[in-house]
């Protein structure tokens, strides 16, 4: 007995001892800043960390189609409310759910639309992984050890950059659609299977906007590739089950004028500028009639997103 | 369904954990079996429902085993039971009978291999045949799902067999024994192969996780993965490009890569191979040794009983003695033997036997004329070591040469070294076409411009990777150097005290943790060896 509680003492001292060296090595190793330099994962997303805290409102989480249907700045023009597209390419929900936390640190939001896509196309692989790189960054961030600088062993993080674009992927480009009919498909009743990990996350994700007063809505963007009515039913339910909105763009595409000749950059499975236009405008009179949001289009305390308005406008233009 | 890469992620490091803790939940008996449903579960969560073929293979094997067994066993009876005269015929009948017996029983389980891994190859040859007669037909060219690890669960299944056959063994008619034996998570993807006497007694056992074995399992667990995330998967980019697209490339580039796959190509498989024998070790099972420092090796013949050893081995035992011993080789050996002497005589029936053997181990390898050159370029070297080893000896006498001295060792080292990059340059390449190109690329396109302008910086590994893999493979050389010595390190370390100990892991683990190529920047890599 004497034996194994000295062994078991000595792996708990050596686990604690290992804990504290690979914290070390993480306040060493995580990025400064969060600028395109700093090395920091999945920069447009992360760019949120720069805004003034408090000052942004709106949050988009999803994959691939959450920051190809959303665009930001066009919402601040036409309201003046403040949003931020966090959607990433394949984005799992743990992401979602890590991207969520890190925000409402800092912000104070009112309403998270979450892109539906994210539920059923993606599985939250390596869990323990991410976990693992969300409490000790060095196994996110190992590869900084090329570009460590003196500053990195004392410096603390500190945020300062924030995306031009604030996450939304402008892309021009037109692959038109060959099959546009998609809603024809046959109806059906049937429920898609949601993952288990991913209904886990779902519902973190929504535990976590109940605890900080966020209204959740669960969105699909327009898709001719993704869209099923099966998917349509059981996103129907979970939102019933979560008591929260879902909004299916897809039943709305006369409502929102989406012509798949032009408005898709690669043939109906993500939306273009042109698509994201039409979706945003819509989703802009919505969140008026929420009436949970301020128009801060005067306030000088965000001047800055009248700047960048003004970038994104001469990029249009050219 | 998992990838395969998740030998090196934290799933199979979750499965591991598992193992181990349910492992430890049980008694003898329940053991076993957590053993066992943890090796099915790896297996299905890798290869999926190919998984029948294993079990098929394992039914088929525990079958035949018994059946060879209860003939010996009637053959013996009936032998002791007749008359002197009579005893020929019979023991005659019934070695036919398990002559019959064995090869059914190697037509089944190679002919599940040959199908499903070369009939793809061997029709793709007929039809170029065919193409070069001007026949207009064709045959289509199957595509089948080929479960991982067939090639050597296959391999150990043949050598239990053969064992039995032998007598070396009794067959076992415990089926979970067998099962065991065969499916053994950590093996079943890029071997040790096994022998029966081996580990299937060490398995059944299913002894108690004991605190050493635990600790020098961890250790050699985490040595693998070293050599695994920071060597092997550092290089893969680079490597890929090269080999890809190695038109775009210069000799000096292709010497590089060449050279880095060799390197890549031993962390992989050494690596992956220390994480089976670690994992193995924490259940107190000993599997075999594959690795024994190869690059000390100073010929080809050398190199191949310190690379790979369980399938050297394997070959020797199932395929060189069995062909050098046979009738015909024999004869051929005594004609030799009567005309030309005795080494010219040696000489014939071990190069027919080493000629079997390099043709095996080409194929073993993959379907494919690469593989086939692969085996018959060291097949070549071999021989020509055993022609001229006599003159070699003679002249290095006559010249006062000490053929033991430091300098001479090290030129026999570089020269084995340089011919295996060259033979791994065309295992690598896509195709012999091109390992020819690329081989011939090194002698008429050489020039330093990319080291010049540094350019070569760019290709996926920029200096510091490469200070990494010059600082890793001086470790390795001390390492190595001392291993040489008959110093075992992982003694040494844990004949220290505790803190010194604390800190060697420490240090260990901080040098995988940073260093070690996963994550974002990085594309996971599955183990090479489990293609094959």
């Amino acid at each position: 007995m004497k034996k194994y509680t000295k062994q078991f003492i000595t792996a708990l001292l050596f686990m604690i001892g290992l804990v504290c060296i690979l914290l070390a090595a993480s306040y060493v190793t995580v990025p400064k800043n969060n600028d395109p330099d700093s090395g920091i994962e999945q920069i447009d997303a992360n760019g949120v960390l720069g805004e003034k805290p408090g000052t942004v409102d709106v949050l988009f989480l999803g994959d691939s189609e959450a920051h190809s249907t959303f665009v930001p700045l066009r919402i601040w023009s036409d309201t003046g409310y403040t949003s931020y597209n966090c959607g990433t390419g394949d984005q799992t929900l743990d992401y979602s759910y890590t991207l969520l936390k890190r925000v409402t640190k800092n912000q104070d939001l009112k309403i998270v639309f979450l892109e539906a896509n994210a539920i059923y196309n993606l599985e939250s692989k390596e869990i323990l992984y991410a976990k693992l790189c969300d409490m000790l960054p060095v196994f996110r961030y190992h590869n900084r050890w090329k570009t460590l600088k003196r500053d990195d062993f004392t410096q603390k993080p500190e945020y300062t950059w924030t995306d031009p674009d604030k996450g939304y992927r402008f892309i021009t480009d037109i692959v038109p659609c060959e099959e546009p009919e998609y809603l024809d498909q046959d109806y059906t009743d049937e429920k898609a299977r949601i993952r288990p990990v991913n209904l886990y996350y779902v519902k973190r994700i929504k535990k976590l906007c109940d605890k900080k007063d966020i209204k959740l809505v669960l969105i699909s963007s327009p898709s001719t590739s993704y869209f099923t009515y099966k998917r349509h039913n059981r996103t129907t339910a979970l939102a019933s089950e979560l008591d929260c909105e879902f909004i299916d763009m897809n039943m709305m595409s006369e409502e929102l004028g989406i012509d798949w000749s032009k408005d898709t950059r690669d043939e109906g499975s993500h939306l273009n500028y042109a698509g994201a236009c039409k979706t945003t405008d819509w989703l802009s009179e919505y969140l008026t009639q929420t009436g949970l949001l301020t128009n801060h289009k005067e306030d000088p305390a965000y001047a800055s997103w009248n700047d960048a308005l003004a970038v994104f406008e001469d990029i249009l233009e050219k | 369904m998992l990838t395969i890469t998740t030998l090196f992620s934290f799933t199979y490091i979750e499965l591991l954990v598992l193992a181990i803790i349910f492992y430890e939940l049980f008694s003898q008996k329940g053991r076993r079996w957590v053993l066992l449903l943890f090796s099915y579960l790896f297996f299905y969560l890798i290869s999926g429902k190919l998984i029948c073929y294993l079990l098929f293979s394992t039914l088929s094997v525990h079958h035949f085993g018994i059946w060879l067994d209860d003939v010996q066993k009637e053959g013996k009876q009936q032998l002791k039971a007749v008359e002197k005269d009579q005893k020929k015929a019979l023991s005659a009948k019934f070695k036919k009978k398990q002559n019959l017996i064995m090869g059914l029983a190697v037509v089944v389980h190679i002919g599940v291999l040959a199908v499903l891994k070369y009939s793809p190859f061997a029709i793709s040859n007929i039809n170029t045949v065919l193409r070069l007669l001007h026949i207009s037909y064709s045959i289509d060219i199957p595509d089948y799902l080929v479960p991982i690890g067939i090639s050597f669960y296959t391999l150990q299944a043949v050598s239990y067999l053969t064992d039995v056959y032998r007598k070396v063994i009794p067959a076992d008619r415990n089926l979970l024994r067998l099962a065991l034996f065969m499916s053994f998570f950590p093996e079943i993807m890029e071997g040790p192969i096994c022998r029966y006497s081996d580990t299937a007694h060490s398995l059944w056992k299913a002894e108690k996780i004991n605190y050493w074995n635990f600790i020098a399992g961890s250790q050699r667990i985490a040595f693998g993965i070293m050599k695994k995330l920071i060597v092997a998967d550092r290089l893969n980019l680079f490597i890929k490009d090269v080999y890809l697209n190695f038109d775009n490339y210069d000799g000096f580039i292709i010497a590089v890569a060449m050279v880095g796959y060799t390197f890549q190509l031993y962390m992989d498989f050494s690596g992956t191979i220390d994480v089976a024998l670690g994992s193995g070790q924490i259940f107190g099972v000993t599997l075999p040794e594959n690795f024994r420092r190869p690059f000390f090796s100073r010929t080809i013949s050398e190199f191949w009983q310190r690379w790979h050893i369980t399938l050297g081995a394997w070959l020797k035992d199932y395929i060189f003695y069995p062909v050098s011993m046979s009738k015909r080789v024999t004869k051929l050996s005594m004609l030799a033997k009567k005309k030309y002497g005795n080494h010219v005589a040696s000489l014939v029936a071990g190069s027919i036997a080493l000629f079997c053997v390099w043709i095996a181990n080409g194929i073993w390898h993959g379907a494919g004329w690469k593989y086939i050159f692969f085996g018959m370029y060291h097949f070549a070297f071999i021989l020509c070591g055993n022609i001229v080893q006599p003159t070699v000896i003679k002249t290095a006498q006559r010249l006062h040469i000490d053929r033991n001295c430091l300098w001479y060792r090290i030129i026999q080292i570089i020269r084995t070294a340089i011919l295996v990059c060259i033979g791994e340059l065309f295992f690598r390449a896509h195709g012999l076409a091109a390992g020819i190109k690329m081989f011939r690329k090194m002698f008429t396109d050489f020039t330093f411009a990319t080291l010049r302008d540094g350019s070569i910086f760019t290709f996926g590994m920029d200096p510091k990777d490469y200070i990494v893999l010059g600082a890793f493979a001086l470790f390795l050389l001390v390492i190595g150097i001392i291993q040489e010595k008959g110093i075992i390190i992982r003694d040494e370390i844990n004949k220290k005290n505790v803190v010194f100990r604390l800190a060697v892991y420490y240090v260990f683990i901080l040098i995988i943790v940073i260093f070690g190529a996963y994550g974002a920047d990085y594309l996971p890599v599955n183990p090479i060896y489990a293609d094959f």
